[in-house]
């Protein structure tokens, strides 16, 4: 695998909120894909088949989980990790975050750039990471 | 805003804080970094006070609000034209930060409205926060002034180059004394506002994308002095 193709998408409503991800995401070698809504990260899986995704989950039309609902009738995205970011992290339920592929859930309010590169190393094969 | 509500109201503010609270920071542990160049740095920090400055107004809205459930809001003649350029020239910082311009469309006559300066004010800001903070794709913001009725002055914050309005949005307007929904605070509490001047508040989407949010001020009877 070509370490320089690795990427990973992150969805976020916020455009300064969502710098701040990307800029975690590049210092874990990938390259960072960020968009505003579902929708527009429909087109961009199609476009870098991105290894991970780190997601707010209140998003400009809909949550997140419309958009994880897609991936997971997709077989070759159902497996795709995915980290939330998210400011109502306490309410989302363990069984409800397996369901949808989540692999960990960050509260926006105690995340930390460190933190979230560490989640991303966590969940992602050690041959992706730069 | 009455009693009964103001427990659900705490909650829906706390919440909306939370988002420029968090923002804040992440931007500050960015900051933290010392490979950072000076435009980055330079760039962090404004969007630091952008943000805190954001939150803070939604605080001072918050107390206005409750403020306005028992006091009465001394309201006077204003000229929509200037008061529309003041508030163009304040945030044309913000705009530009968010990639956006901020201007006054041209208008012949503008008559005197009756409002209250600080809360008409503050219901045109929110109309710009909300525009900024849901849609990044505009490009440019326009304060117009139109007489919609006789009586009446309808100022307006048009969006160019966004996307239509987002639902949970215009579920809010025009009559946004419904419920405060978890984003859009800023927005049932201009309509608190509006009431507050005997003036209304609405939205309307544009075919051709972007839409308009607008307050209906009446018509100061007395001449226009200023």
């Amino acid at each position: 695998m070509n370490k320089s193709f690795a990427a990973a998408i992150i969805i976020e409503d916020d455009p300064w909120m969502r710098e701040v991800l990307e800029v975690a995401v590049r210092r874990c070698g990938l390259k960072a894909v960020g968009v505003a809504s579902g929708e527009d990260a429909i087109y961009a899986i199609d476009d870098t088949a991105p290894k991970i995704i780190l997601a707010d989950v209140l998003l400009l039309h809909t949550t997140i989980f419309t958009l994880l609902n897609e991936l997971q009738s997709h077989q070759d995205l159902a497996q795709l990790p995915v980290i939330l970011c998210s400011g109502i992290s306490e309410r989302l339920p363990d069984d409800v975050c397996r369901r949808y592929g989540i692999v960990e859930v960050l509260d926006k309010a105690t995340m930390t750039p460190n933190g979230i590169m560490a989640a991303i190393k966590r969940h992602l094969h050690a041959e992706v990471i730069a | 805003m009455n009693e009964g509500n103001f427990s659900f109201e705490l909650v829906a503010a706390a919440h909306e804080l939370k988002a420029p609270l968090s923002l804040m920071r992440q931007l500050a542990l960015l900051l933290e970094d010392d490979s950072l160049t000076l435009r980055e740095r330079q760039l962090y920090a404004e969007r630091l006070r952008l943000t805190s400055e954001r939150g803070l107004r939604l605080t001072s809205d918050l107390t206005s609000a409750h403020r306005a459930a028992s006091s009465l809001f001394p309201l006077e003649p204003i000229n929509p034209l200037y008061f529309c350029k003041d508030i163009a020239d304040e945030y044309r910082p913000l705009c530009m930060a968010r990639g956006a311009q901020i201007r006054v469309a041209r208008v012949r006559t503008a008559p005197a409205i009756i409002a209250n300066r600080d809360l008409l004010r503050r219901v045109l800001v929110n109309f710009i926060d909300n525009a900024l903070k849901y849609n990044e794709s505009i490009k440019i913001l326009q304060l117009h002034i139109g007489q919609s009725k006789k009586s009446v002055v309808r100022i307006g914050v048009r969006e160019y180059g966004g996307e239509k309005m987002p639902k949970r949005q215009s579920n809010l307007l025009p009559a946004a004394d419904s419920t405060a929904a978890s984003s859009g605070l800023g927005l049932f509490l201009a309509g608190e506002f509006a009431r507050n001047m005997q003036a209304k508040i609405g939205s309307r989407a544009h075919r051709q994308g972007g839409s308009t949010y607008y307050i209906d001020v009446p018509i100061s009877k007395q001449l226009m002095l200023l």
